[in-house]
């Protein structure tokens, strides 16, 4: 694996830590405004984990 | 706040939302990777791929189409290269004229009309780039791509703080990293982009080119522009060509490839491959700051009012009327400009010609416009 797969590889589950930790705050957070920020967050990061971005 | 079921409903209908609207940009971002069609044309005798070059690349995000024409009598190999920066689109257009058009007579011409493919994946975020833009034949509209100079960082990531050229050693800002033409001769262990130079260049060595044209386009406030940059030792090709260019009343200059400026075409083909190496430079308003909406008609036209108030104040380095730079002028420039350099390359080589026919004339291109020499939509 090169150098720079393996890069990518750590930013893609990076990506994907964020966007499953704003899943969990849009179903735990007891705020709609949290929730929508988290959902904001969620859309780009959640693109990024699947490698289209 | 509110109570728990109605705080989880609520959660609920925002991951909802959030889905659905990651998958529509998913779906805009996704599409950007499939390929624009390019049609082999009557004189193209075989399809290859670049990754046959290097099979480190095979099948990976660099891997691009090369055409090959063969001539029916042996002579010199010219490569031409379009789309090493992929928002450069009249090198990628003019490529693909000749891959539908031209027959070869004599010698063989290699055609890489999306050399940075990876480049055409993508545009830059907040720049309101076009994906793709269409041009009009007589049986109906041909789209191509709309990409960006450097490869797409999905595919290489993250940019060094400082490129080190291999093998010159020379230090260039990190984002460099992702420009093909600064990554000739490139380096067959190196990073994405160092691995396509690294193709390019093993083709241009294992088919033994004679001459190699890069087709590039440049911002009208750029110096180096309606220009033929060429290595010492293609600067008498080039230096006709431009002559007979300028004789011919289609403005083009010549420069010489700078000997300490590295990683690009004209430097490193001319350097480390047998081949005489030039690139040619044309004028976009699609690329530059000044450039007001940015659409795929400021593509294709090549108008731009804020162009016109620039080139009235002396701010640019090629006139800039109303009519603009359109498309069809910087194809048939490109035309004329490959026409040239072959005529100035068979009178220095006898013997190792190379005669191509039905290669677009300038004046066919500007009378008739670019959509007359590409076959209809789904000819394949």
């Amino acid at each position: 694996m090169s150098p720079d797969i393996l890069l990518l590889a750590i930013y893609r589950l990076l990506a994907l830590a964020i966007a499953i930790a704003m899943v969990v705050t849009m179903l735990r957070s007891r705020e709609w405004r949290t929730q929508f920020f988290a959902m904001l967050v969620f859309i780009p990061f959640v693109l990024r984990a699947a490698g289209v971005k | 706040m509110t109570n728990g079921r109605t705080s989880v409903l609520c959660g609920l209908g925002f991951l909802i939302a959030g889905v659905l609207i990651a998958a529509f940009a998913g779906r805009i971002f996704a599409a950007m990777h499939e390929p624009e069609p390019i049609y082999p044309g009557p004189g193209v005798t075989k399809t290859d791929r670049l990754g046959s070059y290097f099979p480190d690349i095979a099948g990976g995000p660099g891997d691009t189409p090369v055409f090959v024409l063969d001539g029916r009598e042996p002579g010199g190999t010219l490569v031409l290269l379009g789309g090493t920066h992929p928002q450069e689109v009249a090198g990628m257009v003019a490529a693909t004229v000749v891959v539908e058009n031209v027959r070869v007579k004599k010698g063989r011409v290699i055609v890489v009309p999306q050399a940075n493919r990876s480049g055409f994946t993508y545009t830059d975020p907040l720049e309101g780039f076009p994906h793709t833009f269409d041009v009009d034949t007589p049986q109906g509209k041909r789209w191509f791509r709309f990409g960006m100079r450097l490869s797409n960082p999905i595919h290489q990531w993250p940019d060094p703080d400082v490129q080190v050229h291999s093998p010159s050693g020379e230090y260039m800002v990190g984002w460099e990293a992702r420009n093909l033409n600064r990554n000739y001769p490139g380096r067959a262990d190196g990073r994405y982009t160092e691995r396509v130079g690294h193709a390019v260049t093993q083709l241009v060595k294992k088919e033994d080119a004679s001459l190699v044209l890069d087709m590039h386009e440049a911002y009208p406030e750029y110096p180096i522009i309606n220009m033929i940059v060429a290595h010492q030792r293609a600067f008498e090709i080039g230096t006709m060509a431009a002559l007979m260019l300028q004789g011919r009343k289609i403005q083009m200059d010549i420069m010489a490839s700078p000997e300490n400026l590295h990683g690009l075409s004209h430097r490193e083909f001319g350097d480390h491959t047998p081949a005489f190496s030039l690139l040619s430079e044309t004028a976009s308003a699609a690329m530059g700051r000044f450039r007001g909406r940015t659409d795929a008609s400021l593509v294709t036209e090549g108008t731009d009012h804020n162009y016109e108030v620039a080139h009235g104040l002396g701010r640019l380095f090629v006139p800039f009327t109303a009519t603009g730079h359109p498309l069809k002028s910087r194809v048939a420039r490109n035309a004329a400009t490959i026409e040239e350099i072959v005529a100035a390359y068979n009178e220095a080589n006898p013997g190792k010609e190379i005669v191509l026919e039905d290669l677009p004339s300038y004046d066919a291109v500007m009378e008739k416009g670019i959509g007359a020499f590409l076959k209809p939509p789904s000819s394949r």
